[in-house]
């Protein structure tokens, strides 16, 4: 296995019990919002992914906030980090960790999703589509997060990622079309338009995802380099 | 010639924007650890020894100065490769003995079937099979120190990093280790160790470095640190212990420790006084008196700043 798949292996390894709870949760929730109803409608398939994805972004940015940190915490980076591995394999590894972590929480909204669907005698692709842009979205959360988390504190790192989230979302709402540049809300928002089968301008969603695509690359080699310059045995709080 | 480790200058401040008064944990340390050598690095706490590695290993930055390790600047990663380190209170992954030996071989590049061979070596060298199988989170902290020593072997390094490597250690594993190293030497690799237990450097390194407040002040080979004391005993029988008030009798004999120039007066008292010398050797410090010098000096120093 790769030095950047055994460090996200560990990484989920470590949060096993979450890892395993959290698609668990997902589904639980489908079943608490459709068994009290007899008949479902669209409504409820939509409120059921938009409340998962929000949980979706926050998972993400909680992990990544704290994954390096409490690697340096506990000094378990030393070890790690004495062999011959670069400090953006090394985020990577965590952000791997991270992206399977969102991944199967979204696998578990998926399922949920599906059979909400299939009561509502809908087709699949657009599900399907959906949690892929909603994973999108929640790497893309992730890395700022990380990238953030290498020169701040975890509180401040989500903070400054809510900050941008928001940002986001007001350019979204103002129908700015900068809002592509920060493409969290935009992926969410046509992640929500999918389901909702309200014509969405499936020609701008390739570009949101092709940008987010790029982001994620950016920051992570950005925080590459500022993690390198960082001194990672002093001991921190 | 390149060093297994060399040192330049390297000063080391600690202390951020908001703290007020900054630390120097390494002022202007220069040093060159020569390949195929085991080497001693001693200090009292604080002294910088720590800094030391973890700048050599790119965990840390120096503040100004350079170095090298294996001939590669300090920080290049595929370096890293040949080297084998263990920290200090060493935390690991929670994963069974042998999966972490495992790991930590795969994380510098090792793949089977040389990594499975290395690891049940390594299971086999530090004592460790039986336990092979359970988590190190329910380890002792003298069998993490065993499974942090073969996570560092693992790889078969050209250089050894050993911060405080047998301070929880069993004597029998102790020793295991001793002969391990001492059989790294004669295999070309490097070792340095940075260690409290002066006897262990004492009887395997070839030299040794004592830092001091972040600067190297002893450096040399253990035999020639060892002999530098400035004193010798004299030992002689058939004297009145009035002759020598200041002599310890033992076995009818008086033992005198006294300065090298005090030597001659004494031996000439003796045979004034009716006696036999029976011997007159040099005192061999131990490093442990080296060690315990330097710390009665900096207490001196303190109480003469505070005095002052």
């Amino acid at each position: 296995m790769s030095p950047v798949l055994l460090i996200a292996a560990n990484f989920l390894r470590q949060r096993r019990w979450f890892v395993l709870i959290y698609p668990l949760l997902a589904i639980a929730f489908a079943l608490m919002m459709v068994l009290p109803e007899n008949s479902v409608d669209h409504e409820v398939l939509q409120a059921y992914f938009f409340q998962l994805s929000i949980y979706a972004v926050t998972i993400a940015t909680l992990l990544a906030s704290q994954a390096d940190f409490n690697e340096r915490k506990s000094r378990r980076v030393l070890g790690v980090l004495s062999k011959g591995i670069e400090r953006r394999d090394y985020l990577a590894g965590l952000l791997a960790g991270v992206f399977i972590s969102c991944g199967l929480f979204l696998a578990g909204a998926m399922l949920g999703t599906l059979w909400i669907a299939s009561k509502l005698s809908l087709p699949w692709t657009p599900v399907f589509e959906a949690v892929l842009l909603m994973w999108l979205a929640c790497c893309l959360i992730a890395t700022i997060t990380t990238f953030l988390a290498t020169f701040l504190h975890p509180l401040l790192a989500v903070g400054g990622t809510s900050v941008l989230t928001g940002v986001g979302l007001a350019a979204h709402f103002m129908k700015i079309n900068g809002g592509v540049l920060f493409p969290v809300v935009e992926l969410g928002s046509a992640a929500q338009q999918l389901l909702a089968d309200k014509g969405t301008n499936v020609h701008i969603i390739p570009i949101t995802a092709l940008v987010a695509v790029v982001e994620i690359i950016v920051f992570w080699l950005l925080a590459g380099r500022i993690f390198a310059r960082r001194d990672i045995a002093v001991a921190i709080e | 010639m390149t060093y297994a480790l060399e040192y330049e200058h390297v000063s080391k401040q600690y202390g951020g924007l908001w703290q007020s008064k900054p630390v120097d944990a390494l002022k202007d340390f220069n040093l060159q650890v020569e390949r195929g050598e085991i080497f001693g690095f001693l200090g009292p706490n604080g002294a910088g020894k720590t800094t030391a590695i973890h700048i050599a290993l790119g965990f840390v930055r120096p503040t100004s100065g350079a170095g090298r390790m294996l001939g590669e600047s300090f920080g290049h990663a595929p370096t890293r490769r040949r080297v084998g380190f263990l920290a200090e209170n060493p935390t690991f992954y929670h994963l069974s003995a042998r999966n972490l030996i495992r790991t930590y071989g795969a994380l510098n590049g090792m793949r089977d079937p040389r990594l499975r061979d290395r690891v049940c070596e390594m299971l086999q060298v530090f004592d460790l099979e039986e336990a092979a199988d359970r988590s190190v989170g329910k380890f002792s902290r003298g069998m993490l120190q065993r499974v942090g020593l073969a996570q560092a072997l693992v790889n078969d390094p050209d250089l050894l990093v050993l911060d405080e490597p047998t301070s929880a250690l069993d004597p029998v594993v102790r020793v295991a280790v001793r002969e391990l190293l001492l059989k790294a030497r004669e295999k070309g690799k490097t070792v340095f160790i940075s260690s409290h237990l002066l006897s262990e450097i004492e009887m395997i390194c070839d030299r040794v470095a004592i830092l001091h407040h972040g600067s190297v002040v002893r450096l040399g080979k253990t035999s020639e640190l060892l002999e530098s004391s400035d004193q010798c005993e004299v030992v002689v029988q058939r004297v009145k212990n009035e002759v020598f008030p200041e002599a310890v009798a033992r076995d009818g004999r008086l033992h005198l420790l006294a300065p090298l120039s005090m030597q001659r007066n004494i031996i000439e008292r003796a045979w004034a006084a009716g006696g036999e010398v029976v011997s007159v050797n040099p005192v061999r410090k131990s490093l442990e008196t080296i060690f315990l010098e330097l710390a009665k000096s900096d207490a001196n120093e303190k109480n003469h700043k505070e005095g002052a």
